[in-house]
């Protein structure tokens, strides 16, 4: 959905690449096996991190070598075999594309977003029906983000907590998340949630500005190292509750993840508008000169 | 319980590798990091397995070198997981509506933050005490931001209360630093771009390296 949580892959071994793609592609082999060729296009990497979570829990994936559909030229590369983690995972891929299309069409009325919808319906019904009580939170949610939305709070705690809460409802729902394990994965994911809201609401700035959108960040001015305190602090959280998982597989690749490459992503994020840092400085002026 | 898997190390680990394997989870466990933390009883627990897993490895060898403090000076976690927030520096609180902080802080400790709030409401006197236990139950419902602000008051009202120092410096630490040391190299050098790293992998392997 917004493709934030993902690992830094120049640090990644070889095989922990191959893992990383192969749950990558079983993903999207699931939801094309479940809900149709076209809904694959919905894939995103937030999801592939959820699938990968709940495997690691439960005892890690098993990988076949096959082809991606059109892409035959490539040869063939492991590829995640179909299990309940990537079937949850490829059903919530579709529930928050849906959402997140039903989102884009309030804020921005585009023909796209519209399109969107109206393409997903089908594959939503059907991802909704196999699990009611994560879409009635997910919906709950999204209420109260919008209500929020629309009074114009100049707060930045509670649309976070909301998405928070989101997030939280996607890892307490997964049938396979045993119940030793919920209390840190509430507050890995709870944290996760508002560590992405806050990514994609600072990330967003210069086009809300444009548009009158609603962002918090715009209404209280904050400041980018006011903003990196507070994405540091969730992310910390996020980073503690994680500690306290246990995983049946040594994971180093979902350690890539929490550590470096959520602190890549918003060290990214963060100097993206503006270039305020030492380092972009430098490699300007490096630029300018060459 | 197999203490082999709980430290993550071999059955063949010499003594060595056991400790060191044991004090990086107690770094990980660290009560220090979960203060204020929902999460707090499970660091706990974890704590309390690893120790144990420690000392039937240790004693096995009957070289014994004793868990990470424990016996001589109390083992880690058991003070810690009760943990409380009934003040712990003697100076209990004396000032106004001494007896409803001190419910608060109960509600706190069953993790009833709405039963804490409501009493809290209740209050008005906005003192260092109201603003610092707002601040945890801020802290506790993920909601950093006014968490902060809150510590911030209290400790600017008590600068010498160790209780709202310490809250007050380890969230503002959180906010700053990376908590773990990554040496990963974060710099766009020409192999680390994504892009051609994946290239060259799949020219040197065939497009099947794995």
């Amino acid at each position: 959905m917004f493709g934030y949580i993902r690992p830094l892959e120049c640090e990644l071994k070889v095989r922990e690449q191959a893992e990383y793609r192969g749950i990558y592609c079983g993903l999207c082999k699931s939801i094309g096996r479940r809900y149709g060729q076209l809904e694959r296009l919905t894939l995103s990497y937030d999801c592939a991190f959820l699938a990968l979570t709940l495997s690691s829990i439960t005892g890690g994936a098993k990988f076949t070598p096959g082809n991606c559909g059109p892409r035959v030229y490539r040869g063939k590369r492991p590829i995640a075999d179909a299990s309940p983690a990537l079937d949850y995972a490829a059903d919530v891929n579709i529930l928050l594309a849906w959402y997140k299309a039903a989102d884009d069409r309030a804020d921005e009325k585009s023909a796209k977003a519209l399109a969107a919808r109206a393409a997903l319906h089908r594959a939503y019904r059907k991802a909704a029906k196999s699990n009611p009580v994560l879409d009635r939170e997910i919906r709950e949610s999204m209420d109260l983000l919008h209500t929020l939305e629309a009074e114009k709070t100049a707060l930045i705690d509670e649309p976070s907590n909301a998405f928070g809460k989101l997030l939280a409802a996607v890892i307490l729902n997964a049938p396979t998340l045993p119940a030793s394990e919920r209390k840190a994965a509430e507050w890995m994911y709870y944290n996760l949630g508002k560590w992405v809201y806050l990514m994609d609401a600072w990330d967003d700035r210069e086009k809300d500005e444009k548009s009158g959108s609603y962002n918090p960040f715009l209404l209280l001015k904050m400041e980018t190292e006011q903003a990196a305190f507070l994405l540091n602090i969730t992310r910390n959280e996020a980073m503690k509750a994680y500690d306290l998982l246990t995983l049946q597989t040594q994971n180093s690749l979902l350690e890539n993840i929490m550590t470096l490459g959520l602190m890549h992503a918003q060290e990214r994020v963060l100097s993206g508008q503006e270039c305020c840092t030492a380092k972009d400085a430098a490699r300007m002026d490096k630029g300018d000169k060459e | 319980m197999n203490p082999y898997k709980v430290l993550g190390v071999s059955e063949i680990a010499s003594q060595e590798e056991i400790r060191a394997a044991y004090l990086e989870l107690v770094k990980k466990y660290h009560p220090d990091k979960y203060t204020d933390n929902p999460l707090k009883e499970l660091a706990g627990e974890k704590l309390k397995e690893i120790n144990q897993a420690y000392e039937m490895l240790t004693k096995k060898q009957t070289t014994s070198s004793g868990a990470y403090g424990s016996s001589s000076s109390g083992s880690y976690g058991s003070n810690n997981t009760s943990g409380s927030y009934s003040r712990t520096n003697g100076t209990a609180y004396t000032g106004p509506f001494a007896a409803e902080f001190a419910r608060a802080r109960s509600f706190i400790n069953q993790n009833n933050l709405d039963a804490a709030q409501a009493i809290l409401n209740g209050i008005s006197v906005h003192n260092a005490e109201w603003n610092y236990l707002s601040g945890v139950i801020f802290l506790r419902q993920g909601s950093y931001q006014r968490a902060t602000e809150c510590f911030g008051r209290a400790y600017d009202a008590e600068p010498d209360n160790p209780e709202y120092r310490n809250a007050y410096i380890s969230l503002n630490n959180s906010g700053r630093a990376y908590q773990r040391n990554t040496n990963g190299n974060m710099d766009a050098s020409p192999c680390c771009d994504v892009c051609s790293a994946l290239m060259c992998l799949n020219c040197c392997c065939g497009g099947d390296c794995c």
